[in-house]
């Protein structure tokens, strides 16, 4: 019999946030092997080592056996073990999220919706959206419970229309010259905050869980805070700056949300997303000052070579070609490096977030996602979309495995607050005009 | 009477969960709890959950607290054993038959898009835009060019440019009293032998062109062509096109990358500046047959254009993608037309 710490990877100096990490990915791992009875001693394995280890006291004692008796002769008990360990107020217990939607199942809802959406023109796209969310919340469980959605199809498709109008709007200035263009791309993004904040609000108060809903109530002023305030902080520091931002935003989001009665919180580490951010974005600096000192310097030979024959400005450019080519592949593996160190962040940000006294885990295994998302866009690409119904749920399903709340004894006491109102403009618009929530 | 069916209970007000039992009787819905019956709802006041796949399905009574059944399946039959219908809509709508029949049903639609719904739409929705709108997309355009130095002042005599205008507007009379936006231009250019017509009406010969025309009587011919696509509206038709193919590829291909949404948008639209371009060459043979001209000289034109652009860096691999469909079998449709009526 393996030790508890070797069946968690682990080794006995583990931390306790280390052990319920540990513990989540492996059951991560496990819903991707095939059931049967070799999952099910695993799993039982598993659930066994984490109650003993993360139980400070029992740890303590396991420990102190450990060291005095061979790991054999340890009493371990035959029965099986509860698939969810007995719910303890002072330790909590690890509920995770889990996807139960397959891809036939909304290939089906997915084919439907968009013929339904073209013969209607765009009109029934509002209904469309509504099942595909039912679809994407209620096959979310979390402790047995479904999420759902609720929002109201004709709230939605007014909220398309004036996205429609915005959208036609910016392209009419578009065609009347590059002054109102410029002035209507600067009223668009004196608005994203506020656009933002409205379909964060739209989103939350349309989504419930066990029966109450969701909502979230920051003030617009925090709102332009974060993301013009942070934001030009951001450019104006060419990008030094952009982890200060992401935390805010990460604060802004989750300190405002509301599950009934239940406030979430989020304290991220500034230090932990620098870990991550700040090597990428200095390589991106230095890289794009070193081009800068290239093309100055070349442009200046140019200019020497002005007055030589043409062939040597075709030679020239020839060899800006290849430089240029010869960018390509870093630039590919510049963004695979940002996107990987975007969901470490995103991990950090969940680990640091709690839901009144319930605190997430997230052990998104950042290349396998990455890897998983490459071969989606290729599902997605190679079938001409055809398969973009599978592809959206394995993701779901994938984020899902890794995400589980350590509830503090339950969720009976929170109540439910009054609902507020929220209208669709502002998560349709979000929505036309691409605009990234970031979460 | 039916059989007992488990779930769990909201009231909507906290997210504690009772555990109940629920059974049908005499079209009431009965939830019992651990202490006995909890509440009775008539079943017709009951919204009943789409099925979406394995998901939890809800029975929402009237003040907004609901029952969960995560067993759908379950669901279902406890439903069909009491005799109660479960939503018809949400059945027909995720039936593997509906899915594929809606699946043929779109790529059907798609294809008569393509081949006639866009045209017929684009051609419809050029005919009613207001003539400022090709107007001032063509300014844009010669401005455009202008600025990028594609465009230059054009270095024939006057007294040739005046020659060559006579003789095209007098050859094209007829065609040129129907098109009010009509305008003729001659400009030099390193883009070389080329001629192109604007939405509005105006149509710019280039210098390199002149020059190799081998008599002007090929020259009227290309401006004839040119007057066709102003005639059938091809230059506001094709901005409408490609603008409708291009979000409709992207759509479906930016996924992959944006290299193979381009690609395959270009690939697409071939097919319309193919018919375009015949569209084009028939007007063409039609009016210079009509000023008793030989409509053979824009056959000839393009045979000496193709042999330009042959010894010219282009060519090759992109041809198969180039707007201009392949030069011999337009040549050749020239000819049978020309001999076709004789």
């Amino acid at each position: 019999m393996a030790s508890h710490y070797a069946v968690l990877g682990l080794t006995p100096d583990a931390s306790q946030e280390d052990i319920s990490r540990a513990y989540l990915a492996q059951l991560g791992q496990l819903q991707r092997m095939a059931p049967g009875p070799a999952a099910q001693a695993l799993h039982a394995e598993l659930d066994q080592a984490f109650d003993v280890l993360y139980d400070p006291k029992r740890r303590e004692a396991y420990d102190a056996g450990h060291s005095r008796t061979p790991p054999a002769a340890e009493p371990e008990p035959a029965a099986p073990i509860p698939v969810a360990p007995p719910a303890s107020p002072a330790e909590g217990v690890i509920k995770r999220f889990e996807f139960v939607g397959e891809g036939g199942a909304y290939f089906r809802i997915w084919i439907v919706n968009l013929l339904l959406s073209i013969v209607t023109l765009g009109v029934y796209s509002a209904w469309a959206k509504v099942r595909r969310e039912q679809f994407f919340h209620r096959n979310l469980l979390l402790d047995n419970a479904g999420f759902d959605y609720h929002a109201k199809p004709m709230a939605i498709l007014r909220g398309r229309g004036i996205a429609v109008v915005a959208l036609m709007g910016v392209m009419l200035c578009q065609e009347l010259g590059p002054v109102p263009y410029v002035l209507s791309l600067l009223a668009i993004t004196l608005a994203t905050p506020w656009l933002l904040l409205n379909a964060l609000r739209f989103r939350a108060a349309n989504t419930s869980y066990r029966g109450l809903r969701y909502h979230f109530d920051a003030r617009a002023s925090k709102v332009y805070q974060v993301f013009l305030g942070y934001g030009l902080l951001s450019v104006v520091t060419l990008g030094l700056a952009f982890p200060l931002q992401l935390r805010a935003v990460y604060r802004l989001i989750a300190n405002h949300l509301s599950y009934g009665s239940l406030r979430h919180r989020c304290e991220v580490p500034l230090g932990a997303l620098l870990r991550y951010l700040l090597p990428p974005i200095v390589v991106a600096m230095l890289v794009c000052l070193a081009l800068l000192a290239v093309w100055a310097g070349s442009s200046e030979s140019a200019q020497a070579l002005s007055e030589n024959a043409d062939a040597d400005m075709m030679d020239f450019s020839e060899e800006l070609g290849l430089y240029v080519m010869a960018l390509i592949p870093l630039w590919l593996m510049f963004r695979v490096w940002w996107a990987a160190a975007k969901l470490c962040c995103r991990n950090v940000m969940w680990n640091h977030t709690q839901m009144g006294p319930h605190r997430f885990y997230s052990a998104l295994p950042v290349g396998e996602y990455l890897v998983l998302q490459w071969v989606n866009s290729m599902m997605i690409g190679f079938s001409l979309g055809l398969l973009t119904p599978f592809a959206r749920v394995r993701d779901a399903q994938f984020q899902a495995r890794y995400l589980a709340l350590n509830m503090q004894g339950t969720l009976d006491d929170v109540i439910a607050t009054a609902q507020q109102q929220a209208s669709a403009v502002g998560d349709e618009m979000a929505e036309a005009f691409a605009l990234d929530t970031g979460l | 009477m039916s059989g007992l069916l488990e779930a769990w209970y909201y009231d909507g007000r906290t997210a504690r969960r009772h555990s109940v039992t629920l059974t049908l009787e005499a079209g009431e819905l009965l939830a019992h709890g651990e202490s006995g019956l909890l509440l009775r709802a008539p079943l017709a006041h009951v919204r009943i959950s789409e099925p979406m796949g394995r998901a939890p399905r809800t029975l929402t009574l009237a003040d907004g607290s609901y029952f969960e059944v995560e067993d759908s399946t379950r669901l279902r039959q406890w439903l069909r054993g009491a005799g109660v219908a479960d939503a018809a809509r949400a059945y027909w709508m995720q039936q593997w038959r509906v899915a594929l029949a809606a699946l043929c049903l779109m790529l059907t639609l798609g294809v008569a898009g393509y081949v006639w719904g866009l045209p017929a739409a684009s051609q419809w929705l050029a005919g009613h835009l207001p003539d400022s709108v090709a107007h001032s997309a063509s300014e844009a355009t010669l401005s455009l060019m202008k600025e990028q130095g594609m465009l230059e002042p054009s270095t024939l005599t006057p007294a040739r440019q005046q020659a060559l205008r006579q003789q095209i507007e007098s050859t094209l009379a007829p065609q040129i009293a129907t098109l009010p936006g009509y305008s003729l231009q001659f400009h030099h250019s390193a883009l070389g032998p080329n001629a192109f017509a604007l939405p509005d009406g105006a149509v710019v010969v280039l210098d390199p062109l002149v020059e190799l025309a081998e008599n002007d009587e090929e020259i009227v011919a290309v401006v004839a062509h040119e007057l066709g696509h102003v005639a059938h509206q091809h230059g506001m038709r094709q901005m409408i096109q490609s603008a409708v193919v291009g979000v409709a590829v992207g759509a479906m291909l930016s996924d992959l990358s944006s290299v193979a949404s381009t690609l395959g948008a270009m690939l697409l639209e071939s097919r319309y500046s193919r018919e375009f371009e015949h569209e084009a060459d028939d007007y063409a043979v039609h009016s210079l047959r009509a000023a008793g001209r030989n409509p053979l000289a824009l056959a000839s034109m393009l045979a000496r254009l193709e042999k330009a652009a042959g010894e010219g860096e282009h060519g090759g691999v992109m041809s198969a993608l180039s707007s201009h469909p392949e030069t011999t079998e337009r040549i050749a449709r020239i000819q049978a037309a020309t001999r076709q009526q004789p």
